[in-house]
């Protein structure tokens, strides 16, 4: 039973609604800045993770939008029939489509993230959890739209559970950061719980214009935190990472790194030549005139190679994952951009590349 | 409390959201400017007219806006009618006034500037003292500000016209931005528009806040990043370069920015120039007693030498720029070769004395980013 009335009205109908229209276009402005950066990145090397978070404000703006449709502008009568449905309500078809909305972001942010990383038990957990919701929302939206919010609360705990265990997993390289995670969940909680129905019966529209202005702080503490958190592929792609060779066009090994001792690793100018003769190969074989990165997958193992104007990187890596190559590719551009003038002359003198030692472990951060 | 119909309310998220997101954009403008103010760069001032302007602009239909939807006592609504014109017309002449700049008289003439000043305060004067109603004082006084937001506009062209690289990317988007938002104000201000019927006038006041929310958003994704404004010319005042280590006086790099394409400096002059220079700053030092203090700008007849030491990372570094003239972009300009140079060569400059092999041909690739640095 609703003791407040829909479509609301009164004297804190404008001011509510002023409030929760700045919040819709602030996670709006939030989404696209995500957004940018990520089409900012090269195609191949884009980082997904923050197409998630794109996905995850414009979804609480989209969602927002829906539930102002809701409770502002549409009627919360009861009708019987209801378009296809036995009863219900233009606020409840609102509502409905509003939760939709979250839990496909949700969705889409989860599997954007937990491609890089395994945050609990196992991988693409929660989008798995997340999309047997969304179909089950869809089913029960279909019998009974009235009966659909309990759904969403799967949202919340997942959402929670979600960044909880991730805060468990990696608190030690958050550092400060994970106290502004904690702050922006606890806000984004009690806000969002100041806007249910069931709260606005015991606070009233004051309870849910506090609401509003929590959301709206945790909204820019999240994207704060979002902003300037490393890439979660970030935090253990070193594990998997073995080696790393630069091999000039001629096939001779200008410089090589191992991070992981192996048995079976042949010599470094073999490697090296090898390298040098499947980018022949390939070039042939493709026809391809563009340089872009080129992995080579076998169960266990990866070869990831970037070929440069004047020389190519290879990495060995244990598992194929995207950031490795963002930074196999910065390493090969560095060094060529470094070495330009040398390696169009070279006399075969090594010593010269000494520094890129430097310059490999500030990059694979040995 | 006033009550709106959805038609109006939906119009004042509308205008709520244009109003958002000028206040944003005014803000990140001032930002910028003081960003880069230590560098006394004059004109980045360009930045804080855009900024004034803008922030004029938003409050002033910030409160005409408040005015239509919920004021209906009689004096307060003139009282706020006169104040969010009055705001609106000011928002020219500040524009101008951050323009007058002796560096920009290439492009505009400055006294016209302080004409055209003098002209919009009339109307804000007229606003001001004569009653509101009389339409045609507001129509009279946007019409004559509208001369001045036209040669605002003119400035901006020839601004872009002048410029090179990300500044003339930026500038466009910025001018475009500017164009839409003053547009937009013909379909907003209620004077205007007011000759029309309520349906009209719905159908104009959403063209003109769509028209002021897509300015915003030009001007916004122009301003993003905005780099430092230099002196027009700037370049054309640069003469060499040299970055040298001074623990065994040796040219780690030169650069001869008067043949661009023949950008070899003898090797007998690049060895002197390092030895000299380092050797002027030991005599100084001495006869001053300024031993922990360094020479930074030696002036000569037909030249100056600008000087930059290594940071704390490689404190043995000079880095000198011969320039024609003294401008405050020279110096910035060579405050950013040392950020670059001291970032791309950093493992190198750290273990220098290990290299072997020829030194000089790995600090070459260097030319690639300086001219980067001088498109911008």
């Amino acid at each position: 039973m609703l003791f407040v009335e829909f479509p609301l009205s009164g004297d804190l109908r404008l001011p509510l609604l002023v409030m929760e229209w700045i919040f819709i276009i602030t996670s709006f402005e939030i989404s696209s800045i995500f957004l940018i950066r990520y089409l900012k990145q090269e195609r191949s090397l884009r980082n997904f993770q923050d197409m998630g978070y794109f996905t995850l404000f414009f979804g609480f703006s989209l969602m927002w939008l829906f539930f102002i449709v809701g409770d502002y502008y549409v009627s919360s009568v009861i009708e019987s029939p209801f378009l296809m449905w036995k009863t219900g309500s233009y606020r409840a078809l609102f509502l409905n489509f509003g939760y939709f909305t979250m839990l496909i972001a949700g969705f889409i942010l989860f599997l954007c993230t937990e491609k890089y990383n395994v945050i609990l038990i196992k991988q693409y957990l929660f989008t798995v959890i997340f999309a047997i919701c969304s179909v089950l929302f869809i089913i029960v939206f279909f019998i009974d739209i009235r009966f659909t919010q309990p759904i969403t609360y799967v949202f919340w705990m997942g959402f929670l559970t979600f960044f909880l265990s991730y805060l468990v997993k990696f608190i030690r390289k958050l550092k400060g950061r994970g106290f502004l995670l904690i702050v922006g969940l606890g806000l984004m909680l009690v806000g969002f719980s100041l806007t249910t129905d069931a709260m606005i019966n015991v606070f009233g529209l004051e309870g849910r214009i506090v609401g509003a202005i929590l959301q709206l702080i945790s909204v820019v503490i999240l994207s704060y935190f979002f902003n300037i958190l490393p890439p979660f592929n970030e935090f253990d792609w070193k594990d998997k990472i073995e080696a790393v060779f630069l091999i000039d066009n001629s096939g001779v090994c200008l410089y090589y790194k191992i991070f992981k001792q192996r048995k079976d690793l042949i010599d470094e100018n073999l490697i090296s030549a090898a390298i040098s003769s499947i980018n022949i190969v390939l070039k042939e074989l493709t026809g391809q005139k563009e340089r872009g990165i080129s992995v080579f997958k076998k169960k266990g193992e990866n070869v990831i190679i970037y070929p440069g104007k004047y020389v190519s990187g290879a990495l060995y890596t244990t598992e194929e994952l995207n950031y490795p190559k963002v930074i196999l590719k910065e390493f090969v551009d560095k060094f060529e951009t470094l070495y330009k003038n040398i390696l169009i002359n070279w006399d075969g003198e090594v010593s010269i590349f000494k520094p890129t030692e430097i310059i490999a472990n500030d990059l694979f951060s040995i | 409390m006033i009550k709106l119909s959805p038609i109006q309310e939906v119009g004042f998220l509308l205008y709520i959201t244009a109003i958002l997101l000028g206040f944003q954009l005014a803000l990140y403008f001032f930002y910028r400017f003081f960003k880069i103010r230590d560098e006394r760069l004059p004109l980045n001032r360009i930045l804080l007219s855009f900024g004034f302007f803008y922030l004029l602009i938003i409050v002033g239909l910030f409160i005409l806006t408040i005015n239509k939807f919920f004021v209906a006592e009689s004096i307060l609504k003139e009282i706020l009618y006169k104040a969010g014109y009055i705001l609106i017309l000011f928002s020219t002449i500040t524009f101008i006034y951050f323009i007058l700049l002796q560096e920009l008289k290439r492009i505009v003439n400055l006294k016209l500037l302080k004409y055209l000043m003098l002209i919009s305060l009339i109307p804000i004067v007229a606003i001001a003292v004569l009653p509101i109603s009389l339409a045609i004082v507001i129509i009279t006084a946007i019409g004559i500000s509208s001369i001045s937001a036209i040669y605002i506009l003119f400035f901006q062209i020839r601004l872009i016209h002048i410029s090179r690289g990300e500044v003339k990317v930026r500038l466009s988007r910025i001018f475009v931005g500017n164009m839409l938002v003053l547009s937009s104000l013909f379909f907003l201000l209620e004077i205007v528009i007011s000759f029309f019927n309520l349906f009209v006038i719905t159908i104009l006041s959403f063209i003109g806040i769509s028209l002021i929310i897509m300015g915003m958003l030009s001007a916004s994704f122009g301003v993003y990043g905005f780099p430092a404004l230099f002196e027009f010319r700037w370049r054309e005042h640069l003469l060499k370069l040299f970055v040298i280590n001074r623990i065994n006086n040796t040219c780690l790099y030169a650069y001869d920015f008067s043949q661009i394409k023949e950008q070899n400096i003898q090797k007998d002059y690049k060895e002197l120039f390092s030895g000299g220079i380092t050797g002027i700053d030991k005599i100084l030092s001495v006869i001053t007693n300024t031993k922990t203090e360094k020479i930074y700008k030696i002036e000569q007849p037909d030249s100056l030498i600008l000087l930059e030491y290594g940071s704390d990372l490689i404190p043995e570094l000079t880095y000198a720029l011969i320039i024609k003239k003294d401008l405050k972009s020279n110096q910035y300009f060579l405050r950013s070769i040392k950020n670059q140079f001291e970032s791309f060569y950093k493992e190198i400059l750290t273990n220098i004395d290990k290299i072997e092999g020829n030194i000089e041909l790995l600090f070459r690739s260097f030319d690639l980013i300086l001219n980067d640095l001088m498109v911008d």
